[in-house]
C-alpha cells in the first residue's frame, strides 16, 4: 500500500487544496462549537454535511469503502469518535454526554482536491486526565507539524509525536496512519505517528500530508466494534485524535485547515 | 480519515491463515527440574492460580511442565523457583508450555 511515488503538488494545485481546507476548517469550527451535552453525533454529522454542500463541497467520507470484505461503506460526513473510541466512529442518535470527550474528523472534496482534519474537543467539564490527553493530542499534532520542515524526513514526523506522547505516559497507536492527500483522500506517502528521527522518505517542497497523531491513555492497541469500522483502545482507556492538511512548502510547513485563519 | 498501516495489515493477514495461536499465561516457578525443564503455576490475570485442564475445584490447579524457550536459553537467562514467568502454550495440550519470558520485579519481600 505503500507502492506508489509521492508526487508533489505545484503551487496552483496547492491553492485548490487551500481551498478545500480553508472550507473543511469553517465546517469543524460550527461542528466544534454545535457540541454540548444532549446533542447526538448524528446533529454534528448534518452540521458537517450541510455546510459542505452549501458551499459547493463535497464530504468526502461518506460512502468510503471499507478496508475489509463484508463491511458497508462508511455511512457518515463526519467521524464521530467519542471516550475510547480511536477513530471511525459512525454518527448515531445516541446524545454525547458532559463529561465525554468526542473527537471530529471530516473530509472535503472541493473542485477535486481532497483535505481531511479532525479535532478533539471535551463536552462540558472533563475530568483532569481528559484534559491533559486533549492538550497532549494538540501539542503531539503541532510538533509533527513543526517537523514537517523540507529536507527532514518522515520518522522526523513520527519521533516527534512518539516522544511527546510517551514522555507524558500515554501511548501512540500504530494501527493507524497519516497519509498523503491531494487528489484522493490516501495518497502515499503513509505518515506513521512513531518512528526514528532521521529515517524514511526525506519530505521534498510541495508534499501534501494528512497528519494525524492518534493517542491512548492506556495501551496502543486497537479492537474493532461488530460494525467494521469503530476502533477502540482495547483496554477501553480514553483516545485523542487531531489532524491537519499540512503542505510542505519552502520556507516551512503551512497547515491549510487551520481553523484560526478560517 | 485515518488509513489502515500498512504493516500492520500485512501481518494480520498472516497471522489469520497459517498458525493457530499460542496462549499466553503468567505463571510461577515452582520447581526446577534437569534439562531446562521446569514446573510453572500458572497465575490468572487476578493473581490467583489458573486452571487450564479440568478438575476439582478443590485440590490445586495442577503445574506445567515447561521448557525454557530456545532464545531464552542462548541467552542464558537464568529462572528460578518464585520467578514470575511468561508461559506459551499449545491450544492442543494445555499441559506442557514454553517459557518465552522471565517478569521483573515480580518478587514480593
Amino acid at each position: 500500500m505503500n507502492a506508489g511515488k509521492v508526487v508533489a503538488k505545484t503551487p496552483e494545485q496547492i491553492e485548490g487544496m487551500r481551498a478545500s481546507g480553508r472550507l473543511l476548517a469553517r465546517a469543524l469550527a460550527l461542528v466544534v462549537e454545535a457540541v454540548e451535552p444532549g446533542v447526538t453525533t448524528n446533529a454534528l454529522n448534518t452540521v458537517a454535511d450541510e455546510f459542505i454542500r452549501d458551499h459547493g463541497g463535497t464530504p468526502s467520507f461518506l460512502g468510503v469503502p471499507a478496508g475489509s470484505p463484508g463491511v458497508a461503506p462508511f455511512p457518515g460526513s463526519i467521524c464521530a469518535s467519542t471516550n475510547d473510541v480511536i477513530v471511525h466512529g459512525i454518527p448515531s442518535g445516541n446524545a454525547l454526554q458532559e463529561g465525554d470527550i468526542i473527537g471530529v474528523d471530516c473530509g472535503v472534496i472541493l473542485d477535486g482536491w481532497h483535505s481531511d482534519s479532525a479535532v478533539t474537543v471535551a463536552v462540558g467539564e472533563v475530568d483532569d486526565e481528559a484534559e491533559r490527553l486533549i492538550a497532549v493530542t494538540r501539542n503531539a499534532l503541532d510538533a509533527a507539524v513543526a517537523a514537517a520542515q523540507p529536507g527532514n524526513r518522515l520518522g522526523d514526523v513520527g519521533a516527534a509525536v512518539q516522544g511527546l506522547v510517551e514522555r507524558a505516559g500515554f501511548s501512540v497507536v500504530r494501527r493507524f496512519v497519516g497519509h498523503g492527500i491531494g487528489r484522493a483522500m490516501h495518497e502515499p506517502p503513509q505518515v506513521p505517528n512513531f518512528g526514528t528521527a532521521g529515517t524514511g522518505a526525506v519530505l521534498a517542497v510541495g508534499t501534501a500530508l494528512a497528519i494525524e497523531p492518534m493517542v491512548n491513555v492506556g495501551g496502543p492497541d486497537v479492537r474493532f466494534d461488530t460494525d467494521g469500522w469503530t476502533a477502540r483502545s482495547a483496554d477501553g482507556s480514553l483516545s485523542a485524535h487531531f489532524e491537519h492538511t499540512v503542505v510542505v512548502g519552502a520556507s516551512g510547513p503551512m497547515v491549510l485547515t487551520s481553523r484560526a485563519a478560517s | 480519515m485515518a488509513q489502515r498501516s500498512a504493516r500492520e495489515a500485512r501481518t494480520a493477514d498472516s497471522n489469520g491463515k497459517s498458525k493457530s495461536p499460542m496462549i499466553e499465561v503468567e505463571g510461577e516457578v515452582v520447581d526446577t527440574l534437569p534439562n531446562t525443564m521446569f514446573l510453572v503455576r500458572p497465575i490468572g490475570p487476578n493473581g490467583k492460580p489458573l486452571r487450564l485442564v479440568t478438575g476439582s475445584d478443590e485440590d490445586e490447579p495442577p503445574a506445567i511442565l515447561a521448557h525454557l524457550s530456545g532464545r531464552m536459553r542462548l541467552r542464558f537467562i537464568r529462572v528460578g523457583v518464585g520467578d514470575r514467568v511468561k508461559l506459551e502454550l499449545s491450544p492442543y495440550d494445555l499441559t506442557r508450555g514454553r517459557i518465552t519470558w522471565r517478569l521483573r520485579n515480580e518478587r514480593v519481600e
